[in-house]
């Protein structure tokens, strides 16, 4: 992954649980670089580490966690610069989410071994749609429901989020119903 | 004419006229114009741009070609068609970037979009990054240059915390200086202390020079512990600077005591010794004036092979000197109040003066150092006296001399009565008076006496 997500994890850390915490996470998860680089390309593996490390040092299971710091992305990315070109993918959450696709083949254009998820929207209502997410990474579902979450307070809508297939229901993607008001 | 290249392959490929609705969604953007350059159609956003843009218009109504230069009619454009176009609009602070292509002998499609660097750019303008149809690479290009942008500021940020640790780093290394002095790391050809390993050592000549206040615990007694560190630090303020000024450092210090290291001509410890007597003078006269004792020091000063090196072990390092020779130093140091003269060297130092004329010196006593079969001779030098006091010791330095070598033959009565004529010749020679009592000390004893008057150190 980009050093970006990593970023994103250590300021999520430093800002709510101080600098001290995130030094003990990062020498937990055995990551020995002083900063992480938004545009450097980084194993997965050091995300994978610093989550579980992070889990364990905050005493929180790491989907609980993965929940925080996908709401906190959307926060991250606006700090970071992207902010504009967030507002720009959609004026409301329904419209943002059926854009969230080219938002990310946009990402995967400019960083070309990100391999970024893939996102499709069906079911849409005038209050709900299922959004469907394609990745080659595991275990990231619930930072997708955080991500939506996170969405949802920057339009200030309220938005349900429900995990309703994946491969925990033996689905080859995961499927989450979302309904707003 | 480079409209050749879209050639006339229709045969195979089929019919691929756009039609104008085909040509809105594709380039929202687009200009479309006639001979006489006026406008047949348009994209729809660049309304949005251009609020009263409408088929009929001239172009130059809303346009001006930026670049290539020198273009304004059909004409040059049609002789110009390779070329990459900005055009300018009037309406707004935007460029528009594209190519001409000639749809027909007398149309030409001008094929374009808003020329944007950055999103708030874009924002400005009343677009959204969706009002650029999705193989525009305007909001890659966005994209690319907010990362560029966001990227410059990383390494801004970074750079100001390496800055931070830089200063950080040199302000430790400054303490350290302070602790292990710089030219201890030069004598051990190590660049920084860094480099320095328990155990490196170097052995050199050198000059050592030992000095300690008088009575220092009698004096301590009556003060606070911050007093008494303020004092000593009071004190030790004045004396360092005179062992830089002639190329000495301090090794260490020990409490009020100072030992000092030359690696050059001992000549050098001598002046440093004397410049600090000097300094101590009028020290003295500052604290005289504030109500205080003045205070007396000792100087003692060796010169020898020195080892200096790192002793210690996996914690705890210090930088040392071992030496016999700094032994000795420091004895001398200790004869200062024998002998009641506040700066004596040893015979090793006076030999290895190089300009040994230029000083006022006296024998003072021959010592037999702990372990040496031989004894050692002991100067004084007396240029940091009174100047009345040093011109008597000048006048009676023969006598002097003659009277301290009877007194080592332990012929102490001839002595006796060689050192009454210099105290009678000079009072203030304290080095005399002290021989006068201990030549009376030994004649008194008489032939009981056990010692042979040679001070053992």
């Amino acid at each position: 992954m980009y050093g970006l997500v990593n970023q994103a994890i250590e300021d999520l850390v430093r800002s709510n649980h101080g600098d001290a915490t995130w030094e003990v996470i990062k020498q937990r998860a055995e990551v020995e670089t002083e900063a992480f680089l938004g545009m450097e390309e980084y194993p997965d593996d050091v995300t994978y580490r610093l989550v579980q490390a992070a889990a364990e040092v905050l005493n929180t299971p790491s989907e609980e966690f993965l929940r925080a710091f996908g709401e906190y992305w959307v926060l991250y990315t606006a700090k970071k610069g992207y902010g504009e070109m967030l507002t720009m993918a959609g004026k409301n959450l329904p419209e943002f989410l059926q854009n969230l696709d080219t938002l990310h083949t946009r990402v995967g254009v400019i960083m070309p071994n990100l391999r970024p998820p893939s996102f499709s929207c069906t079911e849409m209502s005038e209050h709900s749609l299922h959004l469907h997410y394609y990745t080659h990474r595991e275990g990231l579902a619930p930072f997708v429901i955080g991500l939506v979450q996170g969405l949802g307070k920057m339009f200030g809508t309220e938005a349900e989020v429900h995990h309703i297939k994946g491969y925990h229901t033996g689905e080859d993607h995961d499927v989450f119903y979302i309904s707003w008001k | 004419m480079s409209s050749t290249s879209h050639g006339n392959s229709a045969g195979f490929y089929g019919n691929l006229n756009l039609s104008s609705q085909h040509l809105r969604a594709l380039f929202p953007f687009h200009i479309v114009f006639d001979a006489g350059m006026r406008i047949i159609h348009h994209g729809e956003r660049l309304v949005r741009l251009c609020p009263t843009l409408k088929a009929g218009d001239l172009f130059s109504e809303h346009f001006q070609i930026h670049r290539p230069e020198r273009i304004d009619n059909f004409e040059s454009i049609f002789r110009q068609l390779g070329a990459l176009y900005v055009v300018r609009l009037r309406s707004a602070p935007t460029e528009l970037k594209g190519q001409m292509v000639l749809l027909q002998e007398n149309l030409i499609l001008f094929l374009c979009s808003p020329l944007v660097r950055r999103i708030a750019e874009v924002q400005a303008l009343g677009l959204s990054l969706q009002d650029f149809p999705l193989h525009d690479p305007a909001g890659d290009l966005l994209f690319l240059l907010q990362a560029q942008h966001t990227t410059i500021e990383e390494a801004k940020a970074l750079n100001r915390r390496l800055l931070a640790e830089v200063q950080k780093v040199a302000s430790l290394n400054e303490v350290f200086k302070k602790y292990v002095p710089q030219e201890f790391l030069k004598l051990l050809e190590k660049e920084s202390i860094v480099h320095v390993q328990l155990g490196d050592n170097v052995q050199k000549t050198m000059t050592v020079l030992f000095s300690d206040i008088r009575s220092f615990t009698t004096l301590s007694e009556s003060m606070s512990p911050q007093e008494t560190f303020k004092f000593i630090n009071g004190y030790l303020q004045q004396m360092e600077p005179m062992i830089g000024k002639h190329g000495g450092f301090i090794d260490k210090y020990m409490g009020d005591a100072i030992m000092a290291l030359f690696a050059t001509a001992p000549d050098h410890a001598v002046k440093a010794a004397l410049d600090m007597l000097h300094t101590l003078d009028n020290y003295n006269q500052g604290r005289q004036r504030a109500g205080y004792i003045p205070i007396r020091i000792g100087i003692g000063i060796n010169t020898g092979s020195l080892m200096l090196g790192t002793i210690g072990g996996e914690s705890r390092m210090d930088s040392t000197v071992i030496s016999d020779d700094v032994n000795l130093a420091s004895r001398i140091e200790d004869l200062t109040k024998m002998y009641g003269a506040p700066l004596l060297i040893s015979e090793k130092t006076f030999f290895s003066l190089e300009t040994p004329l230029t000083y006022s010196v006296r024998v003072v006593g021959r010592v037999r150092v702990k372990g040496k079969s031989e004894l050692t001779t002991v100067f004084e030098v007396f240029d940091g006296d009174p100047p009345e006091v040093k011109e008597a010791k000048r006048t009676t330095l023969k006598l002097f001399e003659e009277a301290v070598d009877l007194y080592n033959r332990q012929e102490f009565r001839e002595a006796h009565s060689l050192f009454l004529s210099c105290f009678n010749k000079n009072p203030h020679d304290q080095t005399a008076k002290i021989y006068l009592e201990r030549c009376q000390e030994m004649i008194s004893a008489g032939q009981q006496a056990d010692w042979n008057g040679i001070t053992k150190i």
